[in-house]
């Protein structure tokens, strides 16, 4: 949803001052729904609401949206699924074990276009045009054996065959964040890492970290919001070589 | 006879301390780190309702939607943040959805996970949030009897008390459940 928000805000804002666009997704994507973070598990593409469990997806018509209508079929993963990422008719699921691409063109009846293995770990995923991210990591929550804390770079330009391009070792990845040529990893106690993305192939380039702890993030074209344990911070990025801090809001009194 | 004695008294002293050891291993209190159940009553567990701000405890996902953060407490529901202006975001209110992990919003209808069911919610008006929807059983059945995805020690379940709405961290004595 993020993506598909980003790149409409951006489509708006091209559309406006250059009076043309190509940022295109292909999604039908709806004006009036919001951005989650990288740990959601439920989705909003259209008019259709993709649920998921820890081992299915369920797929919702909300052809009267006070009462969703399940479609489709249920589609059954492998156990531990937990994120899902909408991109393009497209939907990204992390699990445990694996990075799952499903074809979502027709709703009613998606389908598993392939099951990008790797280790052991929680891994909630990004898209951008041709590329995925994927973090990995080794939480005790997560009930991960391997120690790997790493964030997967993957070509799925073609969705029936995803290839690693990179892994970069991390020390505590976990939720992370896209707009456009940024990505943003939230990193434990290591700080939130700031990559320029714009050359995958090349390999992605780290350019700066935020130092501090968060678990998930939302880029909102120039605003960062990052969830921590104890804080709700927030940065401007608008100039991404000085990144400057907002707010830093304190649940616990 | 004094021989004798000594001998029974010996045994009787042997076989206390020995008796004793065995006894104070068995019950040898300790602690260890767990996770803990956290209960809601059935009748609590699928109410709906909008309260005041909530302490903020074990956070969850966060959504964003026209200048509001929407930051899930485990298990509980949805704090809201007022973020119109990101330098001073304030607490305005919270949507009690036990069981929750999820939402997403379109328009002015919330979606959220509620335990094994998949609710409409209409937030028009954030302080008295009303439930319009609710199809059962969307979300496969969560173990009741453990915590998923975990390895260790945990506090026994003990179903009179409720549905685990959510499990917490806490150091336990004397765990006697195990995965």
């Amino acid at each position: 949803m993020k993506k598909i928000c980003n790149t409409l805000i951006l489509s708006l804002l091209a559309i406006l001052f250059f009076q043309c666009s190509d940022f295109d997704s292909a999604s039908p994507a709806s004006s009036d729904s919001g951005t989650s973070g990288s740990l959601a598990a439920m989705s909003i593409v259209g008019d259709y609401i993709f649920t998921l469990d820890n081992q299915s997806i369920k797929t919702f018509y909300l052809s009267e949206p006070d009462k969703p209508k399940e479609v489709g079929q249920t589609i059954y993963l492998d156990f531990g699924v937990e994120t899902m990422f909408p991109y393009d008719n497209k939907l990204f699921i992390g699990s445990q074990t694996s990075m799952y691409i499903l074809d979502i063109t027709n709703p009613t009846d998606i389908s598993v276009l392939a099951e990008h293995s790797h280790f052991f770990g929680c891994d909630p995923v990004v898209v951008n045009d041709s590329i995925a991210f994927v973090t990995v990591r080794s939480a005790e929550a997560c009930r991960g054996f391997v120690e790997t804390n790493q964030l997967e770079v993957v070509d799925v330009t073609d969705p029936m065959q995803p290839n690693t391009l990179e892994f970069i070792d991390l020390n505590n990845p976990a939720g992370l964040g896209l707009d456009n040529q940024y990505l943003f990893v939230t990193n434990g106690d290591a700080g939130i890492q700031v990559f320029d993305v714009s050359t995958p192939r090349t390999g992605i380039e780290p350019i700066g970290n935020i130092p501090v702890n968060a678990f998930d993030v939302i880029p909102l074209d120039g605003l960062l919001i990052a969830v921590g344990t104890d804080n709700l911070y927030q940065f401007d990025y608008t100039d991404i070589n000085n990144i400057v801090q907002i707010s830093s809001f304190k649940y616990r009194l | 006879m004094k021989k004798i004695s000594l001998f029974l008294a010996s045994l009787t002293l042997i076989v206390y301390v020995f008796s004793c050891d065995t006894y104070d291993k068995s019950v040898e209190d300790f602690t260890a780190e767990g996770l803990r159940p956290v209960y809601i009553s059935m009748e609590e567990a699928d109410t709906i309702k909008s309260l005041s701000p909530q302490p903020i405890n074990q956070l969850g996902k966060i959504y964003y939607k026209d200048d509001l953060i929407y930051v899930g407490e485990q298990g509980r529901g949805v704090h809201i943040i007022d973020n119109t202006n990101p330098a001073e975001p304030s607490r305005i209110g919270f949507i009690q959805i036990p069981g929750n992990k999820d939402i997403i919003i379109k328009g002015n209808l919330m979606y959220a996970d509620n335990f094994r069911d998949l609710l409409t919610i209409d937030i028009s008006d954030m302080n008295n949030v009303i439930e319009i929807d609710r199809i059962a059983d969307v979300y496969a059945e969560i173990p009741q009897s453990y915590p998923i995805f975990h390895n260790g020690y945990f506090e026994c379940v003990d179903p009179s008390k409720g549905l685990v709405m959510k499990w917490e961290t806490a150091m336990l004595e004397n765990p006697a459940c195990q995965r």
